[in-house]
């Protein structure tokens, strides 16, 4: 157990972390925008508001996350319904993949979505906002499908069963009895998927057509294309205030969540047992399989099957590297980097993840909690630009060193572990402890039978998600990562640019090594909670 | 197992004093029930003999000071309220947590276990999972953890307050038979009055922190010393000074006096002229714990009535109801208190 | 435009927050080592790095001879296309990814040379090139080829006749959906071609021009690698668009690889209203190994290497002495050119692009 004093000395490394690597980038891009001539003016701001095309941008930015999270409930609520209600086969392995989709790397949905809409003779959905929309659908419906879901499934049945017995028809029920309830669910899921696609970068910079751009896509393209670090500067602290309020309002519809009484403990599922009820579920697989699996299948097909059909020519081409080609070393060593910079950041997401969920498992205010719990990285690129600023001169230059991606990917995941830990951490303080202390155990012994082993399980379903983040991180590392360690997200990116079948197939092999790897960790972690119950 | 005594512990929570003055002896072997409602400190004593809040006053065990001796080699055992068992261990690594900390290999402490889960009739769960036990069996395998390692005295906080009556039954009933069995000290903490009552030889009642009356069972039951304390063990029919029933009953004046309910009943009806008979109506009558309660009104002693007075009466035939039936009273149907 | 190094006191001053400086100032002292990249060897390299962009080829066997001579090996870092390479030059202007630049060319000169990208270097043999290509007296840049940036058409879609003949008859409904130009803000050809239609309608009718252009459905891509061999017909598998933005001497590189060789080539250039372009090599500033930089730069006008060049990278050299080769009879030069002076494009080139962005969007 530790003194008031030393918890306060722990919240030092966490806050030294953010003041260095987050606050001070955000200053720095303050400066960049208004102290762009050697004095203060707020001229770039006037520049940037009297621009058409960036109320448009912003426009599109809205109007693209507003239909993203609208598409994502319309093809998610009857689902959850679904999964609310219905114990049936291959539930589990719709969850699993429900899952996987949330933490696939963008870059490799974009891909995905571009070539199975190819292969299925739908080119008009393989660009523009019909491709981007789909992408978004593809990976937010888990978000709808796990949240409202596993809410809708602790609501009482016999609640609408009360009301058929009162004479309400099924519409009513639904309506007045249902809908009320299950409200706050979808509210709060809304707001999540509302802020993801809000801040998508990798899926519209691939999938949308020229000059279209939201505000992520227009920031990329104002510091990479047009070098206007100033007007970059002023977008990202745009986006970084926007942001701060759908954060703000996503942890409120949150927060209400948690604050509902009367859920069951167990849901009660049952079996489904009329021909209607089996033929709903039968298409709910049908269509959650070609959705979530379709994609990867594509990616797959594509990635196996050059022009001469089935062969290994793609994989074999990523181990070689000639003067010709994009990347400045073969794409397999992109391969390694990847391991590399994920490891690393989940090293550093886990300590960092792992000290803030500890501090705040003891005396937290909700608000601290919210602040600490707001996921940094939903703005990447703001993220990435803020750091290839900040740390590119005297007094800290990070900018020749590689060790800039791992911590970007580490602010990406931090939020994550600290969600995925705190629960466990919780369960642990109070009487656990105490119990242990009177059955005999030190406290080196109460940390090493207790605490720890507890904790794993958490660690590592954490582990799994900031691995997984970290591999996937697009819109930061693309401003970081130098041409002699690119990542398999950049290279695929770098790949899907350039003309050639070549380029194309490797861009796809890349994505597949991606997908698997990406799947590995995430359904190997679950794995690892399940079984770490005898440890 | 050894004896416990507590010299004038206080226990601060928060600015706020939760236990204020507290002395408590338990010998070795003895087994000590402190009854009180909830909020009345009475979990606080016992966090502070195992060392989990600091404290002022003394604790000791087998004569020795527990002053500055962290809570895990204090050597006592503690079964919390809601049971703490570890969700991340089985049933029978739970039970044998304790041994293992005191250096048992796991194989020895499992077998250790596995004695102790007998005791409890649980060796068929051994194996299961914490979490997929039901609350009784969760109950069950708290108090083997807390036994287990054979601590010098064993502390109960509500060992039994989640369950159903009848699995508290059952559960008290196995507890009194493993602490004769293991003659072990015990002090345990209920706010129910029948569980302090079964387990406890010696009882203390605790109101607002401090101990209002303690000694053996029978002896507080006997003489529950002051109003609140009669009240709180259901005792209900507490005259005080200056009440008519006061005066009629002849009671000491100026001191409270308790009339105990378990009056013996006067076949005559035509005795009821004499000084200490108390005659009256049923107004109500119930069944509960084993005894017919019932209340009753238009009350005569010795023939003149009470107007408006009304006493409680147990008995173990349902009292008819009607005619005005007659009790006498005893010298020691009447405990004077002392407020 | 441009943040200053002024900035860092100024950042650090609107802080105000000790802890952060102090930590700032920790992460400095304890990273001693980051002021060059860590992967470079230090000065004694035998490694030249050259940052150039996508489609940039030279031959194996001309590299070999440099690294014979010197002893210097020559790794090639690839960015996108021009204008993007020059941009992430300068975006890691402090920690250079490479020793040398090539691709920059005379429309996008000025704001590298304003903020410092380059040290001054001057070739011995730039004797020999004309004067009027040497664009910057202090020599930060050395030119090493030129080229004519005109309009491609497919062969097999479009006879002579039916070719457009200039700017103005890409707007008309012939050519609907039937052009691919490169993005100004990231190809060098693309802002040639944006520069042109300046040149022509003016500054105040290319955005109407532009406008036109769109509704008659033109194909951005960011590289001219994409738009060559991904949409124009003639070049890509799949490609669809006759018509592309390439330059004057594309139709000679297609004959030069067609095999087996057919009559006459599969492409051609419209050699009107081209616009001509110089491209540029300069040694970073902040380089690992300055030596090595200048050796390549020496070595990018030697006689192997200018004419290495014009059937791998299908430019001019610079060098007068130097005769382009038999296949350049299929690529006769433009008829007419257009071109805006230096100074007048480094003035404007960058809010010229952004209105044109916010046309296109």
């Amino acid at each position: 157990m530790l003194t008031r004093a030393a918890e306060r000395l722990l919240w030092l490394l966490p806050l030294a972390f953010f003041a260095l690597f987050f606050a001070y980038p955000v200053l720095n891009l303050l400066v960049t925008a208004l102290h762009p001539d050697g004095h203060w003016e707020l001229a770039v701001f006037g520049q940037v508001f009297s621009d058409s095309r960036f109320w448009s941008v912003l426009w599109f930015t809205v109007w693209l996350a507003a239909a993203s999270t609208v598409l994502t409930l319309l093809v998610a609520l009857p689902g959850a319904w679904v999964l609310a209600r219905f114990r049936f086969w291959g539930k589990g392995l719709i969850e699993a993949l429900a899952v996987v989709a949330f933490v696939m790397p963008t870059v490799v949905v974009a891909a995905a979505v571009s070539s199975s809409t190819e292969r299925l003779g739908v080119p008009g959905l393989s660009e523009g906002v019909p491709a981007i929309l789909l992408a978004h659908l593809y990976l937010n419906v888990g978000v709808v499908l796990r949240l409202v879901g596993n809410y809708w499934s602790q609501l009482d049945p016999q609640v609408e069963e009360a009301a058929a017995a009162l004479g309400a028809p099924p519409w009513r029920r639904f309506l007045n009895v249902t809908w009320p309830r299950l409200a706050p669910a979808v509210l709060a899921s809304s707001a999540i998927v509302f802020l993801f696609t809000f801040t998508s970068f990798g899926v519209v910079l691939i999938l949308g057509r020229i000059g279209q751009a939201n505000l992520e896509v227009l920031i990329y393209r104002k510091v990479v294309q047009l070098f206007n670090l100033p007007e970059g500067a002023v977008l990202a602290i745009v986006q970084i205030i926007l942001v701060a309020v759908l954060l703000v309002v996503q942890s409120w519809l949150s927060r209400r969540l948690e604050t509902r009484q009367g859920l069951l403990a167990l849901p009660r599922l049952q079996r489904p047992r009329t021909a209607g009820q089996r033929s709903i579920v039968a298409a709910f697989l049908v269509c959650s399989l070609a959705l979530l699996a379709g994609p990867i299948v594509a990616v797959f097909l594509d990635a196996f099957g050059g022009s001469q059909g089935w062969s290994l020519t793609n994989y074999a081409a990523l181990g070689t590297s000639n003067e010709g080609t994009i990347l400045f070393v073969s794409p397999i060593e992109a391969v390694r980097n990847s391991l590399v910079f994920a490891v690393a950041a989940t090293v550093i997401a886990l300590i960092i993840g792992s000290v803030v969920a500890f501090v705040l498992s003891g005396r937290a205010s909700p608000l601290t909690e919210s602040i600490w719990l707001l996921p940094l990285g939903v703005s990447a690129v703001t993220l990435g630009f803020g750091l290839l600023i900040t740390f590119d001169e005297p007094p800290v230059n990070f900018r020749g060193s590689a060790a800039l991606i791992p911590i970007a990917q580490a602010l990406v995941a931090i939020p994550f572990v600290t969600r995925a830990v705190l629960p466990t951490l919780r369960s642990v303080r109070g009487n656990i402890r105490e119990a242990a202390a009177t059955l005999g155990a030190t406290p080196l012994q109460t940390w090493r039978f207790v605490d720890l082993p507890m904790i794993v399980r958490g660690l590592a379903v954490a582990a799994g998600f900031a691995m997984a983040i970290s591999l996937g991180e697009f819109g930061a590392t693309v401003f970081l990562a130098r041409s002699e360690f690119p990542t398999i997200p950049i290279a695929i990116y770098r790949f899907l640019g350039s003309p050639g079948d070549i380029n194309y197939g490797q861009a796809m092999a890349l994505s597949s090594i991606l997908i698997v790897v990406t799947a590995l960790v995430v359904v190997g972690t679950d794995r690892l909670r399940t079984s770490a119950r005898y440890l | 197992m050894s004896e416990l005594e507590i010299r004038h512990l206080h226990v601060v929570y928060d600015d706020e004093p939760v236990v204020k003055d507290v002395s408590l002896r338990v010998p070795a072997g003895g087994r000590l029930a402190i009854l009180g409602p909830s909020g009345s400190g009475k979990s606080s004593i016992l966090r502070a003999i195992a060392g989990l809040v600091p404290s002022r006053g003394e604790v000791l065990l087998a004569g020795s000071s527990l002053a500055g001796v962290p809570t895990h080699r204090r050597d006592v055992g503690l079964m919390f309220q809601d049971n703490a068992l570890f969700t991340h261990l089985n049933v029978v690594d739970n039970v044998g947590f304790g041994l293992r900390m005191r250096g048992a290999t796991r194989s020895r402490a499992r077998v250790q276990a596995q004695r102790f889960l007998e005791l409890v009739g649980l060796e068929h769960k051994r194996e299961a999972a914490v979490t997929d036990l039901s609350g009784g069996e969760q109950q069950r395998v708290a108090l083997a953890r807390t036994l287990a390692p054979g601590p010098a005295v064993v502390l109960l906080d509500e060992p039994v307050g989640a369950l159903d009556r009848a699995l508290r039954e059952e559960l008290l009933v196995a507890m009194t038979q493993v602490f004769d069995e293991l003659r072990t000290t015990v002090v345990m903490v209920t706010h129910d009055q029948s569980e302090a009552f079964e387990i406890g030889r010696d009882v203390a009642v605790m109101r607002d922190g401090r101990i209002s009356v303690a000694g053996a069972a029978a002896q507080v039951w006997a003489n529950p010393q002051d109003s609140w304390t009669a009240r709180f063990l259901g005792l209900n029919n507490v005259m005080e000074p200056g009440q008519p029933l006061h005066a009629a009953l002849g009671c000491v004046p100026g001191v409270t006096t308790l009339l105990r309910p378990s009056l013996s009943r006067v076949a005559d009806a035509g005795d009821a002229r004499a000084a200490r008979v108390l005659t009256g109506v049923v107004e109500w009558s119930r069944f509960r714990g084993g005894l017919y309660r019932a209340a009753l009104s238009e009350l005569s002693v010795g023939g003149s009535p009470v107007p408006g007075a009304r006493v409680e009466v147990w008995s173990d035939r349902e009292l008819e109801q009607g005619p005005a039936i007659a009790f006498t009273i005893a010298d020691d149907d009447l405990v004077p208190l002392n407020d | 435009m441009f943040i200053k190094p002024s900035r860092v006191p100024a950042t650090l001053a609107a802080l105000g927050i000790v802890p952060v400086l102090l930590l700032a100032g920790c992460a400095g002292s304890d990273a001693p080592a980051t002021s060059s990249p860590p992967t470079s060897d230090g000065p004694e390299s035998t490694e030249v790095k050259l940052l150039t962009y996508d489609s940039y080829n030279i031959s194996k066997s001309v590299l070999k001879d440099f690294t014979a001579k010197t002893g210097y090996e020559v790794k090639i870092v690839k960015a996108e296309d021009a204008v993007a390479t020059v941009n992430r030059a300068l975006l890691t202007k402090e920690n250079p990814e490479a020793d040398v630049l090539f691709g920059i060319d005379n429309n996008t000169l000025g704001r590298a040379l304003d903020v410092g990208l380059f040290q001054p270097y001057q070739a011995p043999d730039l004797a020999q090139v004309p004067q009027d290509l040497q664009l910057d007296p202090e020599h930060r840049v050395t030119p090493i080829d030129t080229g004519d940036v005109c309009l491609n058409y497919d062969r097999a879609t479009l006879s002579a006749e039916q070719a457009p003949k200039g700017l103005e008859d890409l707007t008309g409904a012939d050519f609907k959906d039937d052009l691919v130009v490169e993005n100004p803000a990231t190809s060098t050809p693309g802002l040639a071609f944006l520069l042109a239609t300046i040149a022509k309608y003016g500054e105040d009718g290319y955005l109407d021009y532009w406008t036109k252009l769109k509704d008659n459905g033109v194909k951005v891509e960011d590289s001219w690698d994409n738009a060559y061999y991904k949409q124009f017909s003639a070049a890509a598998k799949n490609g669809t668009k006759p018509i592309v933005v390439s330059y004057a001497s594309s139709p000679a590189a297609e004959m030069y690889y067609a095999d087996p060789q057919p009559e006459q080539a599969p492409t051609a250039a419209v050699l009107n209203e081209c616009y001509n372009q110089i491209e540029f090599a300069g040694v970073l500033n902040n380089a690992a190994n300055p030596t090595g930089a200048q050796e390549f730069i020496n070595f990018m006008l030697t006689r192997p290497y200018q004419e290495d060049i014009m059937t791998t990278n299908w430019v001019y050299s610079v060098l007068p002495s130097v005769q382009p080769p038999a296949v350049y009879e299929y690529a006769p030069a433009p008829q007419t050119t257009l071109s805006i002076p230096f100074e007048e494009v480094n003035q404007n080139r960058e809010q010229w692009v952004e209105d044109w962005t916010s046309v296109m969007q």
